[in-house]
């Protein structure tokens, strides 16, 4: 087909295009990634420069601190472990008490007060640990040095201005160095910036070149090519499926205009979901023509794509029984849903190379956006096992915008969702239209969700097409009326 | 609070350092070679159970490389053997007919090799799946089988084959029993390293996402062909290089090792571990193929009924595949939950629910 080969040096180029744009926009978050890398660095320095000044002054204010409160700074940790020991000395003999009066059953719950007694017993026990404690405390003031021989106040206030001083120029010392490495490192940064951005220009420049390159390749093709009508952004042609001896669509035609919602309904067996197929090359159609336009104004024609191709073109689909992956995280789910961004080789998968990271942590930022969007953040490392309906299917949502849709078919987004879940679905789904500027196209049971929120609607049965209009031409149209609840006659 | 009290920055760096995810693994690396020097200085260990040690280590490497078909892409194989018999023989072949090459252009030899005939094998059955897949490459090992009995130029045919010497690797740096184990030990930790890096990546989500749905995978723009053909080759490369290790331990071969037996164990170990996990799989093999001659030779009851312990590892693998699906790596997670609980009930018995 002459159509064919002409596609196919757009599509090289295309994807070449898309390479650069790819390199343009890791080379962008560069410099971002190179600067929490010196700050880490310099963070660190700083500490380790504040350590070999401590050590001196350590000493300095160990001297300025009066000795009672030193005391007990010192001896915190000790007085806290001792206390811990004390208490479950405490409570194991209460435990003992309160099993000697039958008050504790098998699990270990209490079912009883103490008789008068064993609380005595206990007030008793409680005092001789009082008792202890004092006793450690004593003996670890004998050992305290500072405490047996107390200083004059007037050494103390010498101490504390000495301490102060040193303090205070370390301190100062520490900021100046701090200060001279965010200069230098400020330094290397507008270098390292200077050199991204020489490689910017030039990526841009090769970029924009390719990219009107393609566009006078594209405008030559488009008078040779198919055309589409402005706003179409999807057209089937006498589409037909059949199994067998089975019809499953039969010569069904519709369009799909750029943004709006469009549904496609029909009674069960209607062949809802095999068009679906047919669109995403699931199933290859047995005639008829599946157009398709990009977010580049670029014609394809689906039929001749393979199934793991068609989303590189923008079109992302859900499905009716939900197909996430239980393996992996939430989060990850995404990262899959965004596996053609990536274009690291495998060798540098295996070394995990630094090129491969950055496209991790950005790829990550996108979906923990996207995430944060849906309301799913709080759980982004959990894999999605055992939760409910709706969730799933705004993991299937969120994987579809991860993907960098244009097309976002959603195949029975309100199966299996109980009422206030539809509702909420209907507003994320008119929310992500108006966000992404995406065009959705969904096939729906629930009649409120699609009277609701679809511009145009399609009505099948049998595989052929009934009725095509707006909801409400749909609503009074007797061919759809009859389909779904039967002939008057 | 005293303020100038400070931790050792460079006290933190380390036990950074020693948390990064390598680090265990570079940690086990360095206890083979640990044990190694105890047998060579000390009467602790016996020379027979670091030979032992070194075909386990080899026998893990195939594992981590079917991990990748069973674990990851959810593909079954049973020709495992063939492919680690190939890397011995050829192997074999180069040292004896040039003696004295040197290693690593051999193990390159047997890289393009396996990847060539992975990629035609692949090519050809990964287009069916399941229990085919298994039976095809049960034929498949067949045929390797058959080819190391009757070519015999090659491979010696059933009596075996063997070379001498010692195994160069660089000019002027020629390998002993205790160089090749280090280096064994070395090729291991690199590959479970870059095993641990792959899976981690967007291969290995990629492969996990194909085995969960195969139709969500390829609506996100997986190619199911690719990244099962990519898991095969990489099972293929682990295991010829497997093979080709422990031909330089050895020193010897022959076609009885490579049968169907030794692919079934594979699936076994890799089974019994835990599929998805480097250290289960470590568990599995030293179970299946490490216990025995490490530990229980030296029993001589044992030692005289050697069906027994057949038999416990046939009805340990039935136990642990009943009850527990993630193998040993989640009876173990289960272990130190129970633990952990039964700890707390104690605590509780003692002290009361009640805190103060």
């Amino acid at each position: 087909m002459e159509k064919m080969k002409s596609n196919s040096k757009i599509n090289t180029l295309a994807s070449k295009i898309e390479q650069l744009k790819h390199k343009l926009d890791l080379n962008k978050a560069l410099v971002e990634l190179e600067q929490s890398k010196l700050d880490d660095v310099r963070k660190s320095k700083v500490d380790s420069f504040k350590f070999k000044l401590s050590k001196n002054l350590l000493k300095l204010e160990r001297e300025s601190i009066p000795a009672e409160e030193l005391f007990n700074v010192e001896n915190q940790k000790n007085f806290v472990k001792f206390d811990k020991k004390l208490d479950l000395e405490y409570r194991a003999k209460r435990q003992t008490l309160r099993r000697d009066e039958n008050l504790v059953d098998k699990q270990n719950n209490v079912t009883g007060e103490l008789s008068s007694k064993a609380q005595a017993e206990l007030v008793a026990f409680k005092g001789e640990l009082d008792a202890k404690k004092i006793a450690h405390v004593e003996a670890l003031r004998a050992k305290f040095k500072q405490l047996q021989e107390p200083k004059t106040t007037q050494e103390l206030a010498q101490a504390v201005s000495a301490y102060e001083k040193a303090q205070s120029e370390a301190d100062d010392a520490a900021k100046a160095f701090d200060l001279e490495l965010i200069a230098k490192h400020n330094e290397k940064i507008e270098g390292y910036k200077a050199k991204v951005d020489v490689k910017i220009t030039a990526m841009q420049k090769g970029y924009d070149e390719s990219k009107s390159e393609l566009n006078a390749l594209q405008k030559e093709d488009q008078k040779s090519q198919y055309q589409l009508a402005d706003d179409t952004i999807l057209k089937l042609e006498h589409l037909t499926m059949q199994f067998g001896g089975l019809k499953a669509v039969n010569d069904l035609s519709f369009e799909v205009k750029k943004g709006e919602i469009f549904g496609l309904i029909g009674p069960n067996g209607a062949g809802k979901t095999t068009v679906f197929n047919c669109i995403t090359q699931f199933y290859k159609p047995t005639s008829g023509d599946v157009w398709y336009k990009d977010a580049k104004d670029q014609v394809h024609y689906l039929n001749d794509y393979v199934v793991h191709n068609v989303i590189r073109y923008g079109i992302v689909r859900t499905f009716q029984n939900v197909e996430v992956i239980a393996e992996l995280s939430i989060l990850e789910n995404l990262l899959i849903a965004a596996h053609t961004q990536y274009k690291t080789s495998i060798f540098a998968q295996m070394i995990n190379s630094p090129h491969l990271k950055r496209e991790e942590i950005l790829l990550r930022r996108k979906a923990q956006k996207i995430l944060k969007y849906l309301k799913l953040d709080d759980i982004q490392d959990v894999p999605p096992v055992g939760m409910p309906y709706g969730v799933l299917k705004k993991i299937e949502l969120a994987r579809t915008l991860m993907a960098g849709a244009n097309l976002i078919i959603l195949d029975e987004p309100a199966a299996g969702l109980n009422d206030q879940e539809t509702l909420e679905l209907a507003e994320i789904i008119k929310d992500i239209k108006n966000e992404y500027k995406v065009t959705i196209f969904l096939v729906e049971h629930d009649m409120g969700l699609v009277m609701d929120i679809c511009d145009h609607i399609c009505a099948i049965s049998f595989g052929s097409k009934l009725a095509y209009g707006t909801p409400s031409e749909i609503q009074s149209n007797k061919k759809v009326q009859e389909a779904y609840l039967g002939s008057e006659d | 609070m005293i303020k100038n009290k400070m931790k050792n920055p460079l006290v933190a760096k380390i036990a950074k350092v020693s948390k990064h995810p390598y680090a265990t693994f570079i940690y086990f690396g360095l206890a083979t070679v640990v044990l190694l020097l105890l047998q060579m200085f000390t009467p602790l260990i016996k020379y027979s159970f670091v030979g032992a040690l070194a075909q386990t280590m080899c026998y893990a490497i195939v594992a981590v490389g079917f991990s990748y078909l069973l674990g990851y892409a959810g593909l079954s194989s049973l020709g495992t053997a063939g492919f680690v018999g190939l890397g011995s023989y050829i192997t074999v072949y180069m040292l004896r007919t040039y003696s004295g090459m040197n290693y690593f252009v051999v193990m390159l030899i047997v890289l393009v090799v396996s990847i060539i005939i992975g990629l035609i094998v692949g090519f050809i059955s990964l287009r069916i799946e399941g229990i085919f897949l298994a039976i095809v490459t049960l034929g498949l090992s067949e045929v390797f089988y058959q080819v190391f009995m009757n070519a015999t130029e090659f491979t010696g045919g059933s009596n075996g084959t063997s070379f001498t010497g010692e195994v160069n690797i660089f000019p002027g740096i020629s390998l002993g029993r205790e160089g090749v184990f280090i280096m064994i030990a070395v090729f291991l930790t690199a590959m479970i390293i870059m095993t641990f890096n792959l899976v981690n990546s967007p291969t290995g989500r990629a492969m996990l996402a194909m085995k969960n749905s195969t139709s969500a995978a390829q609506a996100m723009g997986i190619s199911l062909l690719k990244y099962r053909l990519l898991a095969f080759i990489l099972a293929t490369i682990y295991a010829a290089i497997a093979g080709s290790l422990l031909m330089t331990f050895n020193k010897y071969t022959d076609p009885k090792s490579w049968t169907i037996m030794f692919s079934l164990n594979i699936l076994a170990a890799c089974l019994l571990g835990g599929t998805r996990s480097i250290w289960g799989i470590f568990i599995g093999t030293f179970f299946v193929f490490g216990l025995t001659p490490m530990f229980l030779n030296d029993i001589v009851f044992l030692r005289n009924n050697p069906w027994l312990l057949s038999t416990i590892i046939g009805v340990v693998l039935i136990l642990v595949l009943m009850f527990y699906k993630g193998g040993l790596m989640q009876l173990l997670h289960d272990i130190k939950k129970f633990v952990n609980n039964k700890i707390s009930k104690r605590r509780e018995f003692k002290y009361g629910k009640d805190e103060i």
